[in-house]
């Protein structure tokens, strides 16, 4: 991820991606954020998640995330966005209240995304999280 | 690992406008339990950064046919487009931190039309590079006018529903001159688009049903979507043969369009035509019996 490059980017993507799943159970966003591109709607979304679990109290079990690229696209010339597409495998997830009450569930699933990361000062940033585009 | 290269530019995001309201329980502290999600489904929309196609270059060229093996790249300095302009790389840089009247953010207009921000074009080289992005065209305030001709063909491939038959009793069978009482709803059909650039509404709206009985009778045309068999606005198809007969409704939709956001809507030309039938009904004579 030291990489500048296309591999660092790769990398990068596995690493922000595998961020999201300790921050739900953690509720320590700083890492989160610290990755987050300040355009990035799936970011501030799955940050609002995190936050909210850790301001209620509740809590969240599993959904832990599996990433295989599947492919690497050149950089996008006039952004310097890497995109990737991506499968990603979303294990099963648990969010209870205090009261052990549960407020969501999911079952295992899985999904193939687009995933766009860049640089900015020098960090890899996730400039967004989405369905790929139908051509 | 394929190695692909992709376009850049605003996807163009067809959606009929569906609004799905949830009502969020009430939790035990009193509040609102919140909305929770799994990644995998909050990450459904398309991306508006990279993977719009070719297609979408041309259509910001206003439909002059750009090349899709060109070299040439053309972008518009949209707000959300410079919001990158912080990435390293990035052409994005010296057109959205200028601050010119070129990007969406600094042009003024008027309530009812659209700041399209500057066309650019960067030129790729050989070797991965690219050019300093050069002015294609100033921004520009866009009104419905510009767009009438766009909305005129985005309307005729409009994908509208077509007005659904309703039975005053549901059911496969009804009596000779007594007919059913059919009707249907009068609910307007909103698409969003995006036409050179521009977020727009399109709406179809219901200006005329057709009601064709299936038999031998001449169909009947209204400006109403029909009403009780006890109002003035009943529809009555009375089928005066027994036989069976499929029961048909060809709705003609008129379109309007705005500029979303703005408020007023302009008119379309053209016109669009739906159709939707009933189960086949069984006529049947009454037969008169006394009794005691």
């Amino acid at each position: 991820m030291d990489r500048k490059d296309e591999k660092g980017a790769a990398a990068a993507v596995e690493y922000i991606l595998g961020l999201e799943q300790p921050m739900m159970v953690s509720g320590n966003t700083a890492e989160w954020e610290r990755h987050s591109h300040r355009s990035c709607d799936y970011c501030a979304a799955r940050l609002d998640q995190a936050m909210t679990i850790a301001r209620r109290g509740d809590v969240f079990t599993g959904g832990s995330q599996t990433v295989e690229i599947d492919t690497v696209y050149q950089r996008d010339e006039v952004t310097g966005i890497w995109p990737f597409d991506v499968t990603i495998q979303e294990a099963a997830t648990t969010i209870t209240d205090v009261e052990g009450e549960v407020l969501f569930e999911s079952d295992d699933i899985s999904g193939e995304r687009r995933i766009e990361v860049g640089l900015v000062d020098g960090e890899w940033v996730l400039v967004e999280r989405a369905e790929i585009p139908k051509d | 690992m394929a190695l692909v290269r992709t376009t850049s530019l605003l996807a163009a995001t067809t959606t009929l406008g569906l609004v799905l309201v949830g009502v969020p329980a009430s939790g035990a502290d009193g509040t609102s339990d919140p909305i929770y999600d799994a990644g995998l489904v909050d990450d459904q929309e398309p991306s508006v950064n990279v993977g719009a196609t070719l297609e979408e270059q041309d259509a910001l060229l206003n439909g002059t046919g750009g090349d899709s093996s060109s070299n040439t790249r053309y972008f518009r300095a949209t707000v959300h487009y410079c919001l990158l302009s912080d990435l390293e790389n990035t052409v994005l840089r010296t057109v959205c931190d200028e601050g010119t009247e070129t990007i969406a953010t600094g042009i003024d207009c008027p309530d009812d039309a659209f700041a399209l921000a500057g066309l650019f074009a960067v030129t790729l080289g050989t070797n991965g590079s690219e050019s300093a992005p050069r002015l294609i065209s100033e921004g520009t305030c866009v009104t419905a006018a510009d767009l009438e001709a766009e909305a005129e063909r985005a309307f005729q491939n409009m994908p509208v529903e077509p007005a659904q038959i309703h039975l005053e009793i549901e059911r496969d069978w009804a009596i000779v001159n007594f007919g059913i009482h059919p009707r249907t709803d009068d609910t307007d059909q909103v698409m969003d688009t995006t036409l050179l650039g521009v977020p727009v509404q399109i709406r179809a709206y219901p200006a005329e049903y057709t009601w064709d009985a299936g038999d031998d009778t001449a169909p009947t045309t209204t400006d109403h979507p029909g009403g009780r068999w006890d109002s003035a606005d009943a529809i009555n198809l009375p089928y005066p043969e027994p036989g069976t007969f499929t029961a048909s409704l060809t709705t003609t939709w008129h379109g309007q369009f705005r500029i979303t956001g703005t408020p007023t809507w302009t008119d379309i030309d053209g016109e669009l035509t739906t159709t939707d039938s009933t189960d086949p009904i069984e006529v049947h004579d009454a037969e008169v019996r006394l009794t005691g």
